[in-house]
């Protein structure tokens, strides 16, 4: 291959899977640089996870163009976008997109051009855009291929190393942009993503995928131990079943019709011939069966969803008489009752160690029979995904920017249903900002973060998501953090106490903190949450 | 021509001395607690009914009888022969619609007596002020017709707020807002009120902590009245006199008062809504 000059959509394709499946096997390490501010979602699975979406249309597509492929990687990156990371990551893919518009084939000089509109396309997305980077790295990557380009003989192969290595150099450079990665001693993690999504393409396109291993710009061990959510999950809330039917002259609305009510979050793609379905069912036989009525099913791909994950929870009482939903994503089945009891129509599962996709909010949007819709993504790495949503959809969406679950929660006592849209909006935007959040959770291996010395093993308490303590167990970090506020100011102390925490232990937490503090009034609820011991809204 | 006699109900949780001044007469509606029956404010003080609180179980209310309204009407012609009402909103309470049954009766066999009854659509001391404009103008004289005038004037104007510990009350008795949601989170005080003059108990919102909520009825009563001229307020409170006086004073330090009414919830009120804390105002 390494002679051709000019390549089809299927190449391209190929390539992007090769990226991702490369990308994939390094996701962990990667979600492990999170650093940026602390355990920063999980940027090495979005990007994984969006690589896949964007890659759902193009594997059955008729069109062979360069351009057809990548407007359907394009548009299924759009629907697929999972956190801050996969949402800048969809963003490049639509600059590339545009690049290559027209194209048949995919040769240095196309190539050189979709990867500078990639750049800007990201770039220009972002209100603020930050250096050091995923950004500053595609923005070199794009540099790179173009001195690369204007040499003589320039192949696509010799374009796409010219850019990798230029991706290298400016990951490794990124802690030099980035105070918060030096502190940490780390690479950032979204640039370390696109750099090894350019990696695996051009070892496909060289024929080395066999001879070499996705290689990892940092020696650190990660900070938070956790599960790439893509692998098993188990539990009690149904199975994430995947399948193709294959046959003629297949139809993919009477085949979203017979699966509908078997599940939620149903995805059908494809073509006459070949169909991808994706589902959340409790009954995976059933669904398989009614499939096999279209056509010949093939690579079944059924597994366990977490049990917290409760996909679907619609509050009925009083949902006739408004005119207005609200959506909360949430983490945790205690949490997802207290948005419930609160009046939140419905629950998108997500949270800092699963960002849900820009589809699975849709799906929500587009499900919930109201013309008007307000997104609390309770996370500051699902604000983006959601706030995309709005470009999707008919109805009238608004995204009420909280960062936090106590956030959410102090918007959601703010929200009153009889009020029009635009004055609860301003109500619970103007009121999240009165709470402070404080998020304990266990480091995996010694950092150095926002100045903080911390041990693997010792509990970190974050502030408004910033670090801010340390400590030997959760309850010691828990009065270390609030130690570093004033006190005199707050008056309500509500613990959500996750997984790894019992009641007794909470309860007994709570009453310390009233002992120890006159004025302040605490209470434990059970919020399910995984990662975070405890999650307190101090107000 | 004799003044004009004024009948309304224990819900309006008038002070004692105003009902005693005015000649007020008031209607008692029964409650059921534990299978025993009370009449509001007669057969119980807000003080004993807060000491019998924490053991209730059952609580229900029934509406006074056609014979208690009788018996009120009869008092009344023996000193005069025209007669104006007002209930709890009717919306709320079938207070309402037997006097109207009471009054048919009673006027067929009493040809020479005049009886009204205007809905107040409202409770408490929203409620209180429309008896009072009531009284007033029948102490000055005004005929029926004119006391009932006094009456549709004021009813659009007196509003209310309330801070609930909870709803559960206010749902197991069937008055809570249809977009009120029967969670409970630790702290959060639900907020009701009635300031649209549907006659119903509207959703106000909520507040996080005691202080928030009080500071919410103080908001939310300087959105909903007119500030430029002096205003008249009533402030209840339930099992806690003490927070009653907090809110007195913020009223008192927040708003140009013409007149300050301080008075615990009736019984009935009490059993309604759980452990409370209100404003009724009006310009």
């Amino acid at each position: 291959m390494e002679n051709k000059t000019g390549l089809d959509g299927r190449c391209l394709r190929d390539m992007l899977v090769a990226g991702t499946e490369w990308l994939e096997r390094i996701a962990r390490d990667i979600n492990a640089l999170n650093v940026y501010p602390v355990p920063d979602g999980d940027t090495g699975t979005n990007m994984v996870l969006t690589m896949r979406a964007s890659l759902e249309d193009a594997s059955s597509l008729q069109d062979k163009s360069v351009s057809g492929v990548a407007r359907a990687i394009d548009k299924g990156a759009l629907m697929g976008a999972r956190g801050n990371s996969g949402v800048i990551l969809s963003q490049i893919l639509h600059g590339f997109a545009k690049g290559v518009e027209g194209k048949d084939q995919l040769d240095a000089e196309s190539f050189t051009r979709a990867l500078q509109m990639a750049a800007d396309t990201a770039y220009q997305a972002l209100s603020e855009p930050v250096e050091g980077t995923i950004l500053t790295v595609i923005r070199d990557a794009a540099t790179g291929a173009k001195k690369a380009a204007n040499e003589n003989n320039a192949t696509l192969v010799s374009v796409l190393s010219a850019a990798t290595s230029s991706a290298r150099d400016s990951v490794l450079e990124t802690p030099e942009l980035l105070e918060v990665l030096k502190e940490a001693g780390v690479v950032d993690a979204g640039g370390h993503g696109i750099f090894t999504i350019l990696e695996g393409a051009l070892f496909y396109l060289k024929g080395e995928l066999n001879s070499n291993n996705p290689q990892l710009l940092s020696s650190q061990r990660p900070l938070i131990s956790r599960q790439a959510e893509f692998e098993s999950e188990e539990g009690q809330y149904g199975f994430c079943t995947q399948f193709m039917i294959k046959g003629q002259d297949l139809d993919i609305s009477s085949i979203r019709k017979a699966l509908e009510s078997s599940g939620e979050s149903l995805i059908v793609v494809g073509d006459s011939s070949v169909v991808r379905v994706h589902i959340h069912t409790q009954d995976a036989e059933e669904v398989i069966t009614r499939a096999s009525s279209f056509g010949e099913v093939a690579d079944k791909d059924i597994r366990d969803m977490d049990e917290q994950h409760q996909d679907f929870l619609l509050v009925k009482q009083g949902a006739s008489a408004l005119s207005t939903a609200v959506i909360a994503v949430v983490n945790g089945d205690g949490l997802a009752n207290v948005f419930a009891d609160l009046g939140v129509t419905a629950i998108v599962p997500g949270g800092q160690t699963m960002n849900p996709a820009t589809m699975d909010i849709l799906n929500t949007v587009e499900k919930l029979e109201f013309g008007r819709v307000i997104i609390l993504p309770n996370n500051k790495n699902v604000i983006s995904t959601a706030q995309l949503v709005q470009s999707l959809t008919d109805k009238q969406v608004m995204v009420v920017p909280t960062r936090t679950i106590p956030q959410g929660i102090t918007a959601m006592i703010e929200y009153i249903p009889e009020s029009g849209i635009e004055e609860n909006i301003s109500q619970m935007e103007e009121n999240i900002d009165a709470v402070r959040t404080l998020e304990i959770i266990q480091a995996t291996r010694e950092a150095k973060v926002n100045g903080l010395e911390i041990e693997q093993g010792q509990f970190i308490g974050l502030l408004d998501t910033r670090l801010q303590a340390k400590g030997k167990s959760p309850e010691d970090t828990v009065f270390k953090t609030i130690e570093t506020l004033d006190i005199a100011e707050y008056s309500i102390v509500t613990i959500y106490y996750g997984i790894d925490v019992n009641k007794t232990q909470a309860e007994s937490l709570s009453e310390s903190i009233s002992e120890e503090y006159s004025n302040l009034s605490a209470g434990a609820v059970y919020g399910g949450q995984p990662d975070y011991h405890y999650i307190i809204s101090i107000e | 021509m004799a003044k004009v006699g004024i009948v309304t109900d224990t819900v309006s949780c008038l002070p004692p001395e105003k009902v005693e001044e005015y000649g007020i007469e008031l209607v008692t509606p029964y409650m059921y607690m534990d299978g025993k029956e009370y009449r509001d404010r007669v057969d119980l003080t807000p003080d004993e009914f807060w000491r019998m609180y924490p053991d209730m179980e059952e609580f229900s209310t029934a509406a006074p009888s056609l014979a208690e309204f009788t018996k009120i009407f009869e008092e009344l012609s023996k000193t005069t022969d025209t007669i104006a009402c007002t209930f709890v909103s009717k919306a709320l309470s079938a207070t309402y619609e037997n006097a109207l049954q009471a009054k048919q009766k009673f006027v067929k066999e009493n040809p020479g007596i005049k009886i009204e009854i205007v809905d107040s659509r409202i409770a408490a001391g929203a409620q209180g002020f429309i008896v009072l404009e009531m009284a007033k103008a029948a102490k000055a004289g005004k005929n029926l017709e004119q006391v009932i005038t006094v009456a549709n004037e004021t009813i659009p104007r007196v509003k209310y707020v309330t801070a609930l510990e909870s709803l559960k009350r206010l749902i197991k008795i069937g008055r809570a807002p249809k977009t009120a949601y029967m969670g409970e989170l630790f702290q959060v005080k639900p907020i009701i009120g009635a300031v649209n003059n549907t006659g119903m108990v509207e959703n106000m919102g909520r507040a996080r902590g005691k202080d928030k909520a009080m500071q919410k009825l103080i908001e939310l009563t300087e959105s909903h009245l007119d500030t430029d001229k002096p205003a008249k307020f009533f402030v209840h409170y339930t099992n806690s006199i003490e927070e009653g006086e907090k809110l007195k004073q913020m009223v008192e330090s927040k708003f140009n008062i013409s007149e300050l009414y301080f008075t615990p919830f009736s019984p009935i009120m009490s059993g309604a809504v759980g452990p409370s804390i209100s404003i009724a105002f009006y310009s």
